[in-house]
């Protein structure tokens, strides 16, 4: 059953309070006159004729009159319940016209123009991610098949056990894949608790310098830290290596043999200033906002050739804000990068 | 030794069951709650490599009987949920040891020869392979007779290794133990690449018999070459 038709229309409704308070209104008047001896009726018939024709004309055309304000107030919400019933998931570009910003339906409109664009946004940016990461994960699954198919033509069980070799290959890389898009994406992150503790900063990047010297060795590379012994910040250890260990990698990873890469902590003015810094190629202008990204890369076929999935950087972002923490970039074009992170000083 | 298996991804179950009986392990397998709880009942197992999904009962359930009713066999759970409770959960049900899916196989040998171990009793102190000597009380390492002089890092890794001796070791193993890197996120792989290279140099170079080798696409394992 449908509601009756004053329920449905909140514009027929204030036409009907309007003609009754038309009503009200004039017989009010009529009393005040009366009583104020402004106006005296002699007969019934001078009774009857402002009563009987006057107030019902007063309540029709106040009844009229509202019916149509109360449309021409009223039109705003009507677009509003318009665009809400065309809008779906795929259609999010649609926005409301705000004729007056600063009346309420104004500020309503601007409200909800508000809600649509940012969720317009968040699924563009969910359709670029799912985009990326078919991508991400169809390129391993080609060379795997490539390899199987090549593989089992041949009866040469040397070729066969080396297809099978470089097929678990592809397939750790997948799983790493997977294991840091799920790091990225769990919001509330169960995986790691964090553990902030004030700590030496120094202790983590040894930690971190004992860890990679090897591998910076192997590209003639020195790998220096410099800290104040009893430098404290406020940090998660597990977080901070996961973040120094990815920056000092990519360091390695991109700048020229022999050149050093630098690790070093500072108290800030009001942080605690941790850097990563080599003499790299540097990174242009228009990358720099990117770089942080999830999948995006400077240079796309070089890094994937050695191993980078364009995640790296986007884990040292998530790692630094779990932690309250900011990651800038210092960078200039054949001269070199720091890449900052800002920790708090432990209080008192 | 006797293990059952309790899985029911059909080609997870057979494939983990030709991997372990070609280990030398005998093996009986379940495909659901029910038949792993009835089989648990009605023969004895040295070890049961349980899944924690199962249709019907599930591993959890069947582990919390299991413990209840006082049976300590050891049991090493298989989980595609990784979150810490679901592992604390899982440990405080009475597993000895879990697995987060998907696993290497290496992984899984060495997980259970590690809890047979575990409930056999304590390890030797020296171990050999070869002409490959090493004194874990001491931490120094012999080949043919001649010391190798070894960081702290390397003598970690290489008694893993030796410890592990015949078995594949993942990267992702060498990371947990010897590097004690409790995420399984953190970027160690090349890490641990030069850090094998380095103590390959040491310790097989200036030998005729290698003893640590690369799998590819697996991982390192330690053996005299010719086996396997």
């Amino acid at each position: 059953m449908k509601p009756g038709l004053r329920r449905r229309s909140l514009r027929l409704r204030l036409a009907f309070w309007n003609a009754a308070a038309g009503a009200v209104l004039w017989l009010a008047g009529l009393a005040g006159m009366a009583l104020s001896g402004f106006w005296r009726p002699a007969n019934l018939s001078d009774w009857f004729l402002p009563l009987l024709a006057g107030c019902p004309c007063g309540a029709i055309v106040l009844g009229i009159a509202s019916y149509f304000i109360a449309g021409h107030v009223l039109k705003p919400l009507r677009e509003m319940a318009g665009l809400a019933r065309r809008l779906s998931a795929n259609a999010l570009r649609e926005r409301l016209p705000v004729a007056n910003p600063h009346d309420e339906l104004g500020q309503l409109a601007a409200g909800c123009n508000e809600i649509l664009r940012q969720l317009e946004t968040s699924f563009a940016e969910l359709d670029r991610l799912t985009a990326d990461v078919s991508h991400e994960l169809r390129t391993p699954l080609t060379a795997m098949r490539a390899v199987g198919e090549v593989a089992l033509r041949d009866r040469n069980p040397a070729i066969l056990h080396d297809a099978v070799g470089s097929m678990l290959e592809e397939i750790g890389r997948m799983n790493q894949l997977i294991e840091r898009l799920l790091l990225l994406t769990r919001s509330d992150d169960s995986e790691m608790p964090l553990q902030m503790e004030a700590g030496l900063v120094r202790r983590v990047l040894v930690e971190v310098n004992e860890s990679l010297s090897l591998v910076a060795g192997e590209k003639q590379q020195q790998l220096k830290t410099d800290c104040p012994d009893h430098l404290l910040a406020v940090f998660d250890p597990a977080l901070l290596r996961l973040a120094l260990l990815n920056l000092t990698q990519n360091a390695i990873r991109y700048s020229p043999a022999g050149k050093p890469i630098n690790l070093r902590a500072f108290a800030g003015q009001d942080s605690v200033v941790v850097e990563v810094a080599d003499e790299g190629p540097g990174i242009a202008e228009e990358h720099q906002q990117k770089i942080f990204e999830r999948f995006y890369r400077v240079d796309k076929a070089r890094s994937r050739a050695e191993g980078g999935a364009g995640l790296g950087l986007a884990i040292v972002k998530w790692s630094v804000g779990r932690m309250g923490g900011m990651v800038e970039l210092d960078s200039e074009m054949g001269r070199g990068s720091v890449f900052r992170i800002r920790l708090r000083a432990p209080s008192g | 030794m006797r293990l059952l298996i309790v899985e029911d991804d059909l080609k997870t179950a057979r494939a983990l069951a030709a991997g372990l009986e070609r280990a030398g392990f005998s093996i009986a397998t379940a495909h659901s709650g029910e038949e792993g709880f009835f089989l648990l009942n009605s023969e004895s197992f040295d070890l049961v490599v349980l899944d924690w999904m199962l249709p019907g009962r599930s591993g959890i359930e069947i582990l919390k009987t299991l413990r209840a009713r006082g049976g300590n066999t050891p049991v090493l759970l298989l989980t595609a949920r990784d979150a810490v409770e679901d592992r604390v959960l899982g440990l405080e049900r009475g597993a000895d040891d879990y697995l987060v899916k998907p696993f290497a196989f290496a992984e899984l040998i060495a997980r259970i020869r590690s809890l047979l171990r575990r409930t056999a009793g304590a390890e030797p102190l020296k171990k050999t392979v070869a002409d490959l000597a090493l004194d874990l009380e001491t931490r120094r390492v012999w080949r043919a007779g001649q010391p190798i002089e070894l960081t702290p890092r390397e003598f970690d890794l290489l008694a893993y290794l030796l410890r592990q001796a015949g078995q594949v070791v993942t990267r992702e193993m060498l990371a947990r133990d010897v590097w004690h890197e409790a995420n399984r996120i953190t970027p160690l792989d090349n890490v641990i690449d030069v850090h094998v290279a380095h103590l390959r140099r040491k310790v097989d170079e200036s030998h005729a018999l290698k003893l640590i080798h690369t799998v590819r696409g697996v991982g390192f394992v330690l053996r005299e070459e010719g086996q396997g």
